[in-house]
C-alpha cells in the first residue's frame, strides 16, 4: 500500500517536473529547409556543449593530448612519392573559446626515423601570435601567423559551433549530399563544415592562404567522437578521438587524440609585452 | 479500503498543495527577501554623512532554491538537469562552475600547480575539510554592523565575523605578521565606497575553488557600496610572488532583507565524513 502511495505521488512529481522542465530536445536535421538556429542548437547538443537549466554553452577551454604524424606541404615532396611525415610523439593544445579566443599548441616532432626531437609552441591570442621556447615563456612574436592559428581555433569542432553563432546572420545552412552543410566567416575567410547524421561536425573546410601552394584549400576530418577524459574526471563532452588535416589534398597533420581535459581547465593566454609591442610595430 | 481511500487522498492533497505552495514559497524566500523598488528607496546615511550599510543581505534563504520566472517557475539548474540524473547534475554543476573567463592570471611557471590543485580538488581544496575559507573566497558579508568608528561583519557560514577599525589607523604590524584566514583588515571610506584594505593572510586558504591558491604576499582591497536596498561587493587580489597582475573578482550584488522576521541563521557545525568516500576526480 505504501509503494502504491509513493508511486501516485512520483507520478505527479514527474508530472511536475516535466512541465517545469521544458528542456528542448534535438532533431535530425532537415534536409529540405534546415533552420539555422535549431541546426546550431542540434549541433551544440551533439557535442554536449549545453548545460543547465537554460541550456547554455558552458564550454569555456579544453585541453587536448595526442600523437600522430605531421607534414611539411611540399617538404620531401615530388611527384609520385609520399609526403615526409615527421613523427609526433607528444601534442598538448589548449583552447581559450572566450574571445578573443586562443590557442597554445606545444608538439614535439621527430624525424621519421624518430631522430632529432625538436619542441614548438605556438601560441595565438586574439590578433597576437607568438611562439614559446618555453611554456608560457620566452615569447618571440609570429604575428604573420595569427589569422591561420585563429583560424585553427575555431575549426575545432566547438570552435565550429560558437564561430557559426557568434557569425549571427553571415551563417548559412544548406544541405549538400543529403547532409547539413553551415557556411560562416572567421574574419575574412569563409568555412564550411559539414554534420553528420547525429549532428556532429565531421568535416570542415577553409579557403587558405598558403606560402607555397598559394590559395589552396584547407580541410579537416574528425570522427570517433567520444568523452575522452580520464576515468574518474568524465564531462560528457565530446570530442574526436581522429583528426586528420589535409593542406591542397596533402596530408597535413594526422593525430589520435589519447587524452582530453574538457572540464574547463585553468587555460590563460597572456600576451607578453615583446609581442604587443611588435604588434604595435606592424 | 476507506482508510485506503482517505490515506491516497491525504497524500495526493499533500503533494498537490506542496506543488502549489513550493514555487510561491521560492518566490518570495529564493529570490531574497522583499526589498521594495530598488528606484525607490533612497540609500539611507549614519549620523557621520556615510552611507549606512547595516543590514541583513540575502542571508537565511533557502541556498540551494535560487531562481523563479515570472510565472514562478523554478528555473534553477538544481531541478533541472540533462536527463533528470544526479550525476549529470554534478557534471553540468562541475563545468559551469569554471566556465567564469574572468580567471587570475598566474605566472606561467604557476599554471600547472593551478592545474593540479584543481584536478585533485575533491582532497586538495582547504575548504572541504572544514577550514573557513578566509578572505576574500569567503565574499561578501551576511550581516553588516555599522558604527561611527568600526564596521562588523557577521558571516553565516561557519558563523564567522571580522571588525574592521575605520578610524584611520594603519595595519597593524603584529596582526599584520600573524598570517591567518581573514588577516588584519583596515576600512577607509571613498566617496560613498567602503574600501576594506587587508594584509596577513595566510596561503593555506584559496583565491576561489578551482585551485586559485595564493601567497603570503596576497594582499586584498574590498569595496562595498550601496545603492538603495542593493549592495554591491567586489574585491581585488594582487599577489605579485604568484600573479602577472591584479585580479579583480566579479562583484556580487545582494539585496537587503526588509523583513524583520528574517534572522542570520546559525551554521550548522561542520564535520566532514565525506572525503573517505570520495572515489574520483570528478567535482562535486
Amino acid at each position: 500500500m505504501r509503494t502504491k502511495a509513493f508511486a501516485i505521488v512520483a507520478v505527479i512529481a514527474l508530472s511536475l517536473s516535466t512541465t517545469i522542465a521544458p528542456v528542448a530536445q534535438g532533431g535530425a536535421p532537415s534536409a529540405s529547409a534546415p533552420d539555422l538556429k535549431a541546426t546550431l542548437r542540434n549541433a551544440a547538443e551533439a557535442l554536449v556543449m549545453l548545460r543547465g537549466a537554460e541550456m547554455r554553452d558552458s564550454i569555456s577551454t579544453m585541453e587536448f593530448w595526442a600523437t600522430g604524424t605531421m607534414s611539411v606541404v611540399p617538404q620531401g615532396y615530388k611527384p609520385g612519392t609520399p609526403l615526409l611525415a615527421f613523427k609526433i610523439t607528444a601534442y598538448h593544445g589548449a583552447i581559450g573559446y572566450d574571445p578573443p579566443g586562443g590557442m597554445r599548441v606545444d608538439f614535439t616532432r621527430t624525424n621519421p626515423n624518430g631522430a632529432m626531437p625538436q619542441q614548438q609552441i605556438h601560441v595565438v591570442a586574439g590578433k597576437y601570435a607568438w611562439n614559446e621556447a618555453k611554456y608560457g615563456m620566452n615569447a618571440t612574436p609570429a604575428m604573420e601567423t595569427a589569422n591561420d592559428r585563429l583560424l585553427q581555433l575555431w575549426m575545432t569542432p566547438a570552435g565550429v559551433v560558437k564561430a557559426a553563432r557568434n557569425a549571427a546572420d553571415k551563417t548559412k545552412v544548406s544541405v549538400e549530399g543529403g547532409k547539413t552543410v553551415l557556411t560562416f566567416p572567421v574574419g575574412t575567410t569563409m568555412v564550411k563544415a559539414t554534420l553528420n547524421a547525429r549532428n556532429l561536425i565531421d568535416r570542415v573546410e577553409a579557403r587558405v592562404n598558403h606560402p607555397v601552394l598559394g590559395d589552396t584549400a584547407l580541410e579537416a576530418t574528425y570522427s570517433d567522437y567520444g568523452d575522452w577524459n580520464e576515468a574518474g574526471y568524465k564531462s560528457d563532452v565530446m570530442f574526436p578521438r581522429h583528426i586528420v588535416q589535409k593542406v591542397g589534398g596533402l596530408p597535413m597533420l594526422d593525430l589520435t587524440i589519447t587524452k582530453t581535459n574538457t572540464q574547463n581547465p585553468y587555460v590563460v593566454f597572456p600576451v607578453p609585452d615583446n609581442v604587443e609591442k611588435a604588434a604595435a610595430s606592424r | 479500503m476507506t482508510h485506503r481511500v482517505l490515506r491516497y487522498g491525504v497524500i495526493i492533497a499533500a503533494a498537490v498543495a506542496a506543488l502549489w505552495w513550493i514555487p510561491r514559497y521560492v518566490g518570495t524566500q529564493g529570490a531574497a527577501a522583499p526589498a521594495g523598488d530598488k528606484a525607490a528607496v533612497a540609500t539611507p546615511h549614519a549620523a557621520d554623512g556615510h552611507p549606512d550599510l547595516s543590514g541583513l543581505w540575502n542571508a537565511s534563504a533557502p541556498r540551494e532554491v535560487q531562481q523563479v520566472d515570472e510565472a514562478g517557475t523554478v528555473i534553477t539548474s538544481n531541478n533541472i538537469v540533462r536527463g533528470a540524473t544526479p550525476v549529470n547534475a554534478e557534471r553540468d554543476a562541475a563545468l559551469r562552475r569554471r566556465m567564469d573567463p574572468n580567471r587570475p592570471i598566474y605566472k606561467p611557471e604557476f599554471w600547472q600547480k593551478v592545474q593540479n590543485l584543481d584536478y585533485n580538488g575533491n582532497t586538495e581544496d582547504p575548504t572541504f575539510a572544514c577550514m573557513a575559507a578566509g578572505v576574500p573566497r569567503m565574499g561578501p558579508p551576511s550581516k553588516i554592523v555599522q558604527t561611527s568608528n568600526e564596521m562588523i561583519f557577521l558571516y553565516e557560514t561557519k558563523n564567522q565575523f571580522r571588525v574592521i577599525p575605520l578610524d584611520g589607523r594603519a595595519h597593524d604590524p603584529d596582526k599584520s605578521q600573524d598570517l591567518t584566514l581573514m588577516g588584519d583588515s583596515v576600512g577607509h571610506w571613498e566617496g560613498d565606497t567602503l574600501v576594506v584594505d587587508v594584509i596577513g593572510l595566510s596561503d593555506v586558504s584559496w583565491l576561489d575553488i578551482h585551485g586559485y591558491f595564493h601567497s603570503e604576499e596576497l594582499h586584498v582591497i574590498e569595496r562595498l557600496r550601496r545603492d538603495g536596498n542593493t549592495l554591491t561587493y567586489q574585491a581585488t587580489v594582487e599577489d605579485p610572488r604568484v600573479l602577472l597582475k591584479p585580479w579583480v573578482r566579479n562583484p556580487v550584488k545582494l539585496q537587503l532583507s526588509t523583513d524583520p522576521k528574517v534572522v542570520l541563521w546559525e551554521d550548522a557545525p561542520c564535520s566532514d565524513i565525506d572525503l573517505p568516500h570520495i572515489v574520483d576526480k570528478e567535482h562535486h
